[in-house]
């Protein structure tokens, strides 16, 4: 379980946050272009400290502002999946999903079997030796996300995950991608700004707005809400 | 009307401004090459003392390049990557050779390992002689060719996105792992230029040199430093190790540039 109560001044605005996530659930954080969805999810997985505040995983302290506990991104197990993937272009599909392994220093024997389920497991077995260049838009989502997954996260933070994406894919990879988080079992925090995202994939959703949380609830109720038709759902219309 | 011969004219003027200016640049190099024919160039670097400055100046600078790429590496992933205070006075530090004139740097370099200098008092005191000898060169190399380096690496560094950074510490790996896996490899294209660059520019150190190195036949003189030598007693010696230079260059500006060509990865 991710419990998250964190402060931080952020360029326009101060952000303020507690947040809560459940084994296994997914949680969507939904709100407007800088809202502070990804400064939010940078606080919890290392890249940005807080000003203040307590992050806690499983149990384990992450940060803490009392007692100067602030643990490195790479000791925090979390995987990260980047709006745009940033899959080392200079590496093929198995040695971007292995990389994480190579750097723990496991047995090639090892990393190749774990890559390999991966692959399978996320379609991925034919372009192997791909260079993640040559990918589309689809596979590359689908190798960020075994990337991400292979480390048996204690936590997945998915931002933007379709944003590269063209719409039939899009369609597509969020019954993928919720298939492939409810099996790993593991709690997720996806950010999007789209009502159709947050709608196939979470369970619960915030509703940021300026750093702030101005609305929660079950994915139920996200889904009975009133936006603005013509801002592609940027805006909620509070009730 | 009127504005089509206007924009004639500018086209016509560009076009020989362009003629003039690359001319300027490249006639002095083909009646370089003009003059001297593949025979005078083989009977001199027969000379041992021809022989002998080609192979230092290719050594040494070779040394050089090797030791500013160990050292100026992680100055230029510092200078990339992270913020400090005082990291815009380093930054001028190192622009000040690329600016200062070679013989003000040879004078530099000589009050500073002179026997009275800060540092060449201490070396003469435990016996370490650097004035004059190869040790000279090197140091002159360093210190003109070496921010060609840091500049050009902290160049590529700072291109590849820092988002690659953040994925590989998500990913569990170490700043040493990210440097090595990461980093390194996405702006080798931009390191190689400046290595190259860098040793093109260490062999063809003179100002410097032959401030602190002196002109020692057989011992400190360096390929530049013989042309300037050769000049007045063997005109042939002199223009056959300019045109061997010439091609050390020519072959490091093409090699830099098929880099270049292909330096977009990410």
């Amino acid at each position: 379980m991710l419990n998250v109560r964190v402060n931080k001044q952020l360029r326009d605005f101060g952000l303020q946050i507690s947040l809560q996530v459940d084994p296994g659930e997914i949680l969507v954080l939904f709100g407007e272009n800088g809202a502070g969805k990804t400064s939010l999810i940078s606080m919890i997985s290392g890249l940005l400290e807080p000003d203040g505040g307590l992050i806690s995983l499983n149990s384990h302290i992450l940060y803490d502002a009392d007692s100067g506990i602030n643990v490195p991104t790479e000791e925090r197990n979390i995987g990260y999946v980047f709006q745009n993937y940033a899959l080392f272009p200079h590496m093929t599909v198995e040695e971007n999903i292995g990389f994480s392994l190579t750097c723990r220093g496991l047995l090639k024997e090892i990393i190749h079997k774990r890559v390999h389920e991966w692959l399978e497991t996320c379609n991925l077995t034919s372009l192997a030796k791909f260079p993640v260049t040559d990918l589309s838009g689809g596979q590359q989502q689908r190798v960020a996300l075994a990337r991400a997954l292979i480390i048996n996260p204690d936590l997945m933070l998915l931002d933007e995950p379709f944003s590269a994406l063209d719409m039939r894919t899009r369609e597509q990879m969020r019954y993928e991608l919720r298939d492939i988080l409810k099996k790993s079992q593991k709690p997720a925090i996806l950010v999007t700004h789209s009502i159709r995202d947050a709608t196939s994939i979470g369970d619960r959703f915030l509703f940021l707005e300026r750093g702030k949380i101005i609305r929660e609830g079950s994915i139920e109720e996200f889904s009975h809400m009133s936006f603005e038709p013509d801002l592609h759902a940027y805006t909620c219309v509070k009730q | 009307m009127k504005s089509i011969n206007i924009n004639r004219i500018v086209i016509v003027g560009g076009i020989l401004a362009g003629i003039i200016t690359v001319s300027f640049f490249i006639l002095p190099v083909i009646s370089l090459l003009l003059r001297c024919s593949p025979g005078i160039i083989l009977s001199s670097v027969q000379d041992p003392f021809i022989i002998h400055a080609i192979i230092l100046s290719l050594g040494t600078a070779f040394i050089t390049t090797v030791v500013i790429v160990l050292f100026g590496t992680p100055l230029a992933y510092i200078q990339a990557r992270k913020e400090y205070p005082g990291k815009d006075i380093v930054e001028t530090i190192l622009d000040i050779p690329i600016i200062l004139p070679p013989a003000v740097a040879g004078i530099a370099l000589l009050l500073l390992f002179g026997k009275k200098g800060i540092l060449g008092f201490f070396l003469s005191e435990i016996g370490i002689q650097v004035l004059f000898t190869v040790t000279a060169i090197i140091l002159a190399q360093l210190f003109v060719a070496g921010p060609l380096y840091v500049r050009q690496a902290k160049n590529a560094i700072v291109m590849v996105p820092v988002v690659y950074d953040q994925a590989g510490r998500t990913l569990g790996a170490s700043s040493f792992q990210i440097i090595i896996k990461i980093i390194l490899p996405l702006a080798r294209k931009g390191i190689l230029s400046g290595i190259m660059l860098t040793y093109a520019r260490a062999v063809g150190e003179f100002g410097a040199t032959m401030m602190i190195a002196g002109n020692i036949p057989g011992k400190t003189q360096t390929m530049p430093v013989a042309i300037y030598s050769l000049l007045q007693t063997d005109m042939d010696g002199a223009i056959s190790i300019a045109v061997i230079l010439v091609w050390i260059t020519v072959i490091i500006l093409v090699m830099v540039r098929v880099l270049s060509d292909r330096r977009q990865v990410c």
